[in-house]
């Protein structure tokens, strides 16, 4: 690629602004961004585009213009399951689900996600990491208690349905070493 | 069902969660880390065989991320692809003694294994579910819904539009006359199975039993019904039961 990878710069240069955009822009495929055509494929593909605020096509249109506190504002970046079907067909080859995950891991490291996402999100890796495997109970339980802890009694019925099948018990040990990755979950400083 | 086919199984040892879709959304570098540890536990000379479609989407990263820097790596592989791919159609036809005549399945990719690797089926239009399906005696209908998103990476933090997404894809299954889904992921199958009741609402009568592939495959072994295992799903799998005619019970 011989491409200047100059990306406009847009909004005052306030520093934790600016800590965003770097962020954002060390995206290991920030280049191919400016390849993008704006056929809008993408958006056509995505299963959650219809009931989001913005679409993956304007995503990656923000994100090439230097917009970068708009797409991390954008509720789009959450809705996303990471389902890749944007990346596969795209014409163009930008991997629009890996800029997703991008705008996910800066917008939790900036605190500017919603307390759903970033509940849902932090509970989870720091349940994996307990163990080294997934305890559901403990991480229903906790992620209510965090965001709204009435949900638990519509949880009822399924809790007894997996106790019943057999599908919930006691949490299960991985034994494994997982404290290099607990010490990254912990500090502050996570990309890079 | 595995044992059927002579392929032989192991647990890892100490294996770790490989932190699904929520933990590459925090810290890629941490989802890679987790997908490197389960690697590390393995003979760089075997296979390591996932049933669920995350778990391969981690550990293929992983794997692609371990051939990069030029080190030893296990082959990562789908269960299904291991089947499939690896054992192939023709012996498990030769193990099948109960076709499933009469059964007709939609067959639901889930959205991630056709696009982690392109080896694995055609992103457009896979088709080797559906022989598989044929291969085993029952009917493979055509479905537009294969490879939607069923909402599971996104049910803690969006339940309702998880939810909803489930509910499209029940929806589209049924109206295509099927007496069951045939899935090839965990949590997809959890979606429309557990979630099957809140996402259809009504009664019992209007819901779709959803297979694990392998549960299809052991009931035309002719396998037991603990290692058919279908009662441990929560919708009811009656309409597999009564669809088959002539044996299959």
């Amino acid at each position: 690629m011989t491409e200047s990878a100059e990306i406009p710069q847009s909004g005052p240069p306030n520093s934790i602004h600016a800590d965003w955009e770097s962020e954002i822009l060390s995206f290991k495929d920030v280049k191919l961004l400016r390849k993008c055509i704006q056929c809008g494929t993408c958006s056509g593909s995505c299963s959650v585009a219809p009931l989001a605020d913005f679409t993956p096509r304007m995503i990656v249109n923000m994100v090439a213009r230097g917009d970068i506190k708009q797409a991390l504002e954008s509720r789009m970046i959450f809705l996303c399951t990471n389902c890749l079907a944007c990346s596969v067909r795209c014409p163009r080859d930008i991997p629009v689900a890996d800029l997703m995950v991008k705008l996910r891991n800066v917008s939790i490291s900036a605190q500017l996600a919603g307390l759903q996402d970033n509940a849902a999100t932090r509970e989870f890796v720091r349940n994996v990491l307990k163990r080294g495997r997934v305890y559901e109970p403990e991480l229903m339980v906790r992620f209510a208690m965090m965001t709204s802890p009435l949900s638990l009694l519509g949880m009822v019925e399924q809790a007894i349905t997996l106790f019943q099948k057999g599908k919930m018990g006691l949490p299960s040990r991985s034994g494994t070493d997982l404290s290099d990755l607990k010490a990254r979950f912990k500090g502050g400083k996570k990309h890079g | 069902m595995c044992a059927t086919l002579g392929i032989e199984l192991t647990e890892i040892q100490g294996w770790v969660c490989c932190g699904a879709t929520p933990t590459a959304s925090f810290d890629y570098e941490i989802s890679l880390g987790l997908g490197m540890k389960n690697l590390g536990m393995v003979n760089a000379n075997d296979s390591i065989v996932t049933p669920c479609s995350a778990c391969f989407k981690n550990l293929k990263n992983a794997e692609v991320h371990m051939k990069d820097i030029k080190a030893q790596t296990p082959n990562v592989r789908h269960l299904f692809q291991t089947i499939y791919d690896d054992v192939g159609l023709e012996i498990v036809k030769s193990k099948v003694v109960n076709p499933l005549k009469g059964l007709k399945v939609v067959s639901y990719y889930g959205c991630l294994l056709t696009r982690v690797d392109p080896r694995f089926d055609s992103p457009e239009n896979p088709v080797k579910m559906d022989k598989l399906a044929v291969a085993l005696g029952a009917e493979a209908l055509p479905f537009a819904y294969k490879m939607k998103c069923c909402g599971g990476p996104v049910i803690l933090s969006k339940h309702d539009l998880s939810v909803t997404l489930a509910a499209t894809i029940l929806k589209a299954a049924k109206a295509t006359g099927a007496h069951a889904i045939m899935v090839l992921c965990p949590m997809c199958g959890t979606m429309l199975d557990l979630y099957q009741k809140e996402a259809l609402k009504g009664g019992e009568e209007g819901h779709i039993p959803i297979a694990y592939f392998t549960q299809l495959m052991a009931l035309s072994f002719g396998l037991v019904p603990e290692d058919v295992a279908l009662s441990l799903n929560t919708v009811s799998s009656r309409p597999i039961f009564e669809a088959l005619t002539g044996g299959g019970r």
